[in-house]
């Protein structure tokens, strides 16, 4: 089976129309801690992946967090699910997100 | 504190202020009893979690199984990709390092006004706060000659993981050269929307291989399916979907796909379309909430629980959450990962709940990853709010774009694979 070093390789071909980003205007927002607890059941408990083909997050640099969800957001970094993910929260919510996987050790 | 030394504050006369309602509350919280029915997708994570939340609380789980199998990647064991050992996880982690009293029985009654359900083998427990995760039953008899016994031996579901996968697979290799493989899609709502057509999907390629003559058909009660555009365009670009060779045939609902009679000996199935008559027929039943929901008075006249959508806890019965398969999801769809997801929302609830606080606000995930064939994988990715106490799907994310580029489908069933794996994880390590 192929590698995932040499899938990455091939995400730059994954170049389709791109939608531009809808962030969602909601009022009251969820913790970091549920927030990213609902990450987790893809980037693993606590954003700790045993996996090497997920990116881990705990401890990640807040603002590469941000800047990360905001680019998939924005189709400005190209993906295969995160986009769609990131499209689900607001400015608000990834900067929750952030602060909760950032501070993990 | 516990109440040890809440006593000595409150002999101690100046410590009295010390007694304010957050503090009893977490008191109290120290020694609650949380009882969790159930040790799948949903009641597992609800167990690992409560203990992350609040580390000084007693657990409970009940199951009767001592191996648990997920549905999760049983299509790969009916076509012979992964084994039923591949799928299988213990309640080890969840005893040793979540401290978790695992007790391996069936729940078979309950009394929600002493606060107690009642164990198989006899004795009772109580709870201060109970979690029902269930799963799902199978409703037997929607049509003239489908019946329990016919869904045991000839005509399995294999919808719950385990011997029907294995007997689904044992037909499959029996099959004759050039022969039929019948499939009836159930009714919404039921587990794992994608689910049948991924499995339509993989046995078909299974087929390419081993059975290059024979045909997949599928018998729909619906006219739509979840993902079935870039389903159909996988169809087309594997295995002929919409040409005269085609190996997949979907008959919907608006085509006479509705099942109406059942011959089971002679493995047929008869609906307006024509009698369907297969050399293998996995007929899906149409499902309800599972059937101790229905004992402890969970369910409303569809068969469902419902549940106040920002807890998970019943609208019909005070204390108890209900999550997963068995809950009405409203657009979360009936998954593992929904049962995830909405175990970390009641969990959130139950904890705040015992702390003496309002629920925090809620926010879900699903996605659902689905082969199409071993190298080409489709999703669909949603997060979810709740919005006047129904969960509303946010209006982007989606579906995976279809695109000229192979990269993606191939991506998406690697990470699938191993998502399995991380998400098993997160629900029982
Ligand atoms: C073929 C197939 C493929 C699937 N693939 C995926 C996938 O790729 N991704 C995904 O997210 N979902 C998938 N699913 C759906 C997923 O399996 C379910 O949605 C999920 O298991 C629901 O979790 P649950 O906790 O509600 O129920 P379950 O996981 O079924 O757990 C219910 C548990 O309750 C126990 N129980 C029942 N009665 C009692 C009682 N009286 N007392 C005590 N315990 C009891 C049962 O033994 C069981 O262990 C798939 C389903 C199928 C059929
Ligand atoms: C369906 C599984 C899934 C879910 C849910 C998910 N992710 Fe991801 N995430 C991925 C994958 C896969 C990648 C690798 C990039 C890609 O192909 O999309 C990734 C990449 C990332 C990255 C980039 C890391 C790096 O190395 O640059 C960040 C940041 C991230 N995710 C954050 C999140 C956050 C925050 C959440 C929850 C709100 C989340 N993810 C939910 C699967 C998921």
């Amino acid at each position: 089976m192929l590698k995932i070093k040499n899938l990455r390789r091939l995400l730059p071909a994954l170049a389709f129309a791109l939608l531009p980003g809808m962030a969602t205007a909601q009022q009251a927002i969820a913790t970091g801690k549920m927030l990213g607890n609902t990450c987790a059941s893809c980037h693993g408990t606590h954003g700790k992946s045993f996996d090497e083909y997920m990116p881990s997050l705990a401890g990640i640099d807040r603002q590469q967090l941000i800047r990360s969800m905001t680019d998939y957001r924005e189709d400005r970094r190209v993906s295969v699910v995160m986009n769609r993910i990131a499209k689900g929260y607001n400015d608000a919510e990834i900067a929750a997100v952030a602060d909760y996987f950032s501070k993990i050790k | 504190m516990n109440r040890r030394e809440l006593l000595k504050a409150l002999g101690a006369g100046g410590a009295l202020a010390l007694l304010n309602a957050p503090a009893m509350a977490a008191a109290k919280n120290k020694t609650a009893h949380i009882v969790i029915v159930g040790g799948g997708i949903g009641g597992a994570t609800a167990a690992k979690y409560l203990r992350l939340a609040a580390p000084g609380v007693k657990i409970t789980l009940v199951e009767p199984v001592k191996r648990f199998i997920t549905c999760l990647r049983s299509n790969d064991v009916a076509v012979g990709h992964m084994t039923l050992d591949d799928i299988t996880f213990t309640y080890d982690a969840l005893r040793a390092r979540y401290k978790i009293n695992v007790v391996h029985d069936r729940v078979i009654g309950f009394d929600p006004d002493k606060k107690t359900v009642q164990l198989d083998a006899g004795g009772k427990l109580a709870y201060d706060k109970l979690v029902v995760s269930p799963g799902i039953d199978f409703i037997y008899g929607d049509v003239e000659g489908y019946t329990r016994e016919a869904a045991e031996t000839t005509l399995p579901h294999a919808w719950k993981a385990g011997p029907q996968t294995l007997l689904l697979k044992k037909q499959l290799e029996a099959m004759p050269q050039g022969g039929t493989f019948l499939m009836v899609a159930p009714p919404n709502p039921f587990r794992c929307p994608p689910g049948p057509y991924e499995r339509a999907s993989l046995i078909a390629e299974w087929f390419q291989k081993h059975n290059p003559r024979a045909k997949v058909i599928i018998l729909d009660h619906k006219d739509a399916f979840t993902k079935d555009v870039p389903f159909k365009k996988a169809w087309e670009r594997l295995y002929g979907f919409n040409t005269p060779n085609s190996m997949i045939e979907w008959i919907p609902a608006a085509k006479g796909g509705t099942p109406k009679r059942v011959d089971a000996a002679n493995r047929t199935v008869i609906a307006a379309a024509g009698t369907f008559k297969a050399d293998v027929v996995n007929y899906i039943s149409p499902q309800r909430a599972g059937t101790v929901a229905f004992r402890m008075g969970l369910t409303n006249r569809e068969g469902w629980c419902p549940v106040n959508r920002r807890t998970f806890e019943s609208e019909i019965v005070r204390d108890v959450h209900v999550i997963g398969d068995a809950c009405v999801g409203d657009s979360m769809p009936k998954s593992g990962y929904s049962a995830n997801s909405q175990a970390k929302v009641a969990v959130q609830a139950i904890a705040d709940m015992l702390a003496g606080k309002t629920p925090g606000e809620p926010s879900m995930i699903n996605v659902c990853y689905s082969l199409a064939g071993q190298d080409y994988g489709v999703s669909i990715a949603d997060i979810f709010k709740v919005v006047d106490n129904r969960i509303v799907k946010l209006p982007a994310s989606g579906v995976s774009p279809i695109t000229d580029s192979p990269a993606q489908p191939l991506l998406e069933a690697v990470y699938q694979r191993n998502w399995h794996r991380t998400f098993a994880n997160d629900c029982f390590a």
